[in-house]
């Protein structure tokens, strides 16, 4: 698969958050770093399909962004996602597979093995306002895999994670990335370098790097600190 | 489709689990309470059953004469001798205008005569076309003459209670339906909801029966235990009655228990349109407050007399604000809708006016929410 960002801008009042960025990302892991208010957030909404783009493109294999056909290849894991208070964690990722249009049986199984895998499901029947922080960004990115999307865009998906959840975060994500597109942002360097294959840097909404790091370009901890510093 | 069920059922958790809504299903239940036992307090049981001995009596020039010899003060006080007689009473007096008849002067025809006349002369004063006059006359000879008298105590207050039962309603439809789409802006889930497959069309429509089966279902649960309830204080009798003799000036050929059953039909159809209006609304709006804001306001605008009492189709709409659909004053309304030479009386031009503002809401609200962007935050 292939999923092409083509000259995509947003222009808030007087303010350009994405300036006509354009990349091309297949299968792997590509990590997103940024500054806070780079503009990581406004790019992803625009990848997810929920906020219209100024002017450019978003297609994946040549599907555009705002069709439905498209939302069933995604998976997307909001920077403030949002929860019901009165759901568990279980009645949560089902009602999003149920969103998904994934078939009940399929998706009873599918939450089972999700809450296994993000380590909850020993409190899946607990209303998630009962979790942690870290708690509920794991249920999100369950919520976000429920459908084995093709296309996974997980905005800031280790905040709040603690270091165990953190490694075990990365280890579900790179084995994703074997046969999906995986685009996460994050601020924490070591997070990408483990994992991520490629690399997209933004500043102030435009495109500053794109491709493979490697280490022969030197410590990338230390050119994050150069560049965004 | 079979996730479409389980959408459905998760939107129906997501309208129940709102305090809000819990809250106002109790408030409904405690009104539909007091609606069956409040009327009641005023017109005693002693009342009721003295009211009821003349059940079944023509009323004819015998029963007429048997009153005047009976009564006590002309029927104005409140002895048992006047309860006997009391919608008889109130059917001469209200017939024949004039405040201070002495009731014996009158036979029986002179009163069903005064009655049409009173009407006629209604008609011509907020000058009606000679069509619907016409048509008029001819349904009223459905009506019988001379009236059979029956005391319609449970179905006058069971009609009564349909009233107040729509106002605590459109106050559900406004407090609880209109976060039904507000929450997911508000928990920020809209996020996810908007980028999932199905989180566009199936969501908007799943959304809308949400909404309209828990108020649909409340209007009929609560009609239904009003209906019990009034049948168990006040018994069965009286829905056989004519409705001339609840609303006197009526036209229509109606009994109690039809004019109720026409009654809980287009209830039925004001409640869909509070329902769309409150979820479609707030869709626009993203704020509760202000939709119910435009719903009290579209209810007292509906109780002002703001539009002349003349005949027309322009004043012909206010006659199909659901408030005054749903009372007795229906009853008396003449006035019609002329759609090139068909004639439709409120009963007929109501239900569909709401049903087609509710179509028109649908597919408004649908376009919008398909479109839906997580813009300005
Ligand atoms: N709705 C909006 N109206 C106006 N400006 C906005 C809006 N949303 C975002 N911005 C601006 O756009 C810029 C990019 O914001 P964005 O949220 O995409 O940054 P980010 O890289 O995700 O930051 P962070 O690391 O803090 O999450 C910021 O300067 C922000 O102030
Ligand atoms: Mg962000």
């Amino acid at each position: 698969m292939n999923l092409s960002v083509d000259r995509l801008s947003k222009q808030y009042k007087n303010k350009i958050a994405v300036d006509r960025i354009s990349f091309n990302l297949t299968d792997g892991v590509t990590g997103l770093l940024g500054a806070n208010g780079a503009g990581k957030t406004t790019l992803m909404r625009m990848m997810s399909g929920i906020l219209n783009p100024t002017s450019g493109s978003v297609t994946a294999d040549g599907i555009p962004v705002q069709t439905e056909e498209y939302r069933a290849l995604l998976g997307y894991l909001p920077q403030d996602f949002g929860y019901y208070p009165e759901f568990t964690a279980r009645e949560f990722v089902q009602y999003i597979a149920a969103l998904k249009g994934i078939e009940k049986k399929k998706a009873k199984n599918k939450t089972e093995e999700l809450l296994e895998t993000v380590g909850l499901s020993d409190v899946a029947n607990k209303k998630i306002k009962t979790f942690s922080g870290g708690m509920k960004q794991r249920v999100g990115i369950a919520q976000a895999l429920v459908n084995d999307p093709k296309i996974l865009i997980l905005d800031e998906p280790t905040a709040g994670l603690d270091p165990k959840e953190r490694v075990r975060f990365r280890n579900l994500i790179a084995e994703i990335g074997k046969t999906s597109i995986v685009l996460f942002s994050t601020h924490i360097v070591s997070d990408i370098e483990h994992i991520a294959g490629n690399l997209l840097m933004i500043r102030d909404g435009q495109l500053i790097y794109e491709g493979k790091w490697d280490n022969q370009k030197g410590d990338l901890e230390q050119f994050y600190m150069e560049e965004f510093g | 489709m079979n996730n479409l069920g389980t959408l459905y059922r998760f939107e129906i958790k997501k309208i129940l689990k709102n305090r809000v809504t819990q809250v106002m299903l109790v408030i409904l239940c405690i009104i539909t309470i007091l609606e069956a036992i409040v009327p009641g307090l005023s017109v005693t049981r002693d009342k009721r059953d003295a009211r009821m001995e003349l059940n079944g009596r023509i009323i004819d020039d015998t029963l007429l004469n048997e009153m005047y010899q009976n009564i006590d003060d002309n029927g104005h006080s409140s002895t048992p001798n006047n309860e006997k007689y009391f919608g008889i009473c109130y059917l001469e007096q209200t017939s024949i205008p004039g405040p201070d008849n002495v009731l014996a002067d009158y036979t029986a025809e002179d009163m069903y005569r005064a009655r049409e006349e009173q009407i006629l002369g209604y008609m011509d004063d907020i000058e009606l076309s000679d069509q619907i006059i016409t048509h008029w006359k001819e349904i009223m000879k459905k009506t019988e003459k001379p009236f059979k008298y029956i005391y319609s105590c449970g179905s006058l207050f069971l009609s009564q209670g349909l009233g107040v039962m729509m106002l605590i309603i459109m106050l559900l439809s406004a407090l609880c339906l209109t976060t039904v789409f507000t929450i997911e802006y508000r928990q920020r889930t809209d996020q996810i909801v908007l980028s999932s497959r199905n989180g566009r069309k199936e969501t908007y429509l799943v959304k809308l029966c949400a909404g309209l089966s828990v108020i649909i279902a409340s209007t009929v649960f609560a009609t239904g235990l009003l209906t019990v309830l009034i049948f168990v204080i006040y018994g069965s009798s009286g829905f056989d009655s004519i409705v001339q003799l609840s609303s006197i000036f009526s036209a229509y050929p109606f009994s109690m228990g039809q004019f109720i059953i026409i009654q809980m039909v287009i209830m039925i159809t004001v409640v869909i349109m509070y329902a769309v209006f409150a979820m479609v609304v707030s869709i626009f709006t993203k704020n509760s407050l202000a939709v119910m804001g435009m719903m009290f306001g579209a209810y007292l605008f509906g109780e002002l007399d703001v539009l002349s009492d003349k005949a027309g189709n322009i004043s012909f709409l206010r006659t199909l604000m659901s408030s005054y659909v749903i009372s007795m004053h229906s009853l008396s309304e003449y006035r019609m809708l002329n759609i090139g030479g068909k004639l439709f009386t409120i009963y007929v031009a109501s239900p569909i006016l709401y049903l087609l503002i509710s179509i028109i809401l649908t597919v408004i609200g649908s376009m919008v929410y398909e479109r839906g962007q997580v813009n300005g935050r």
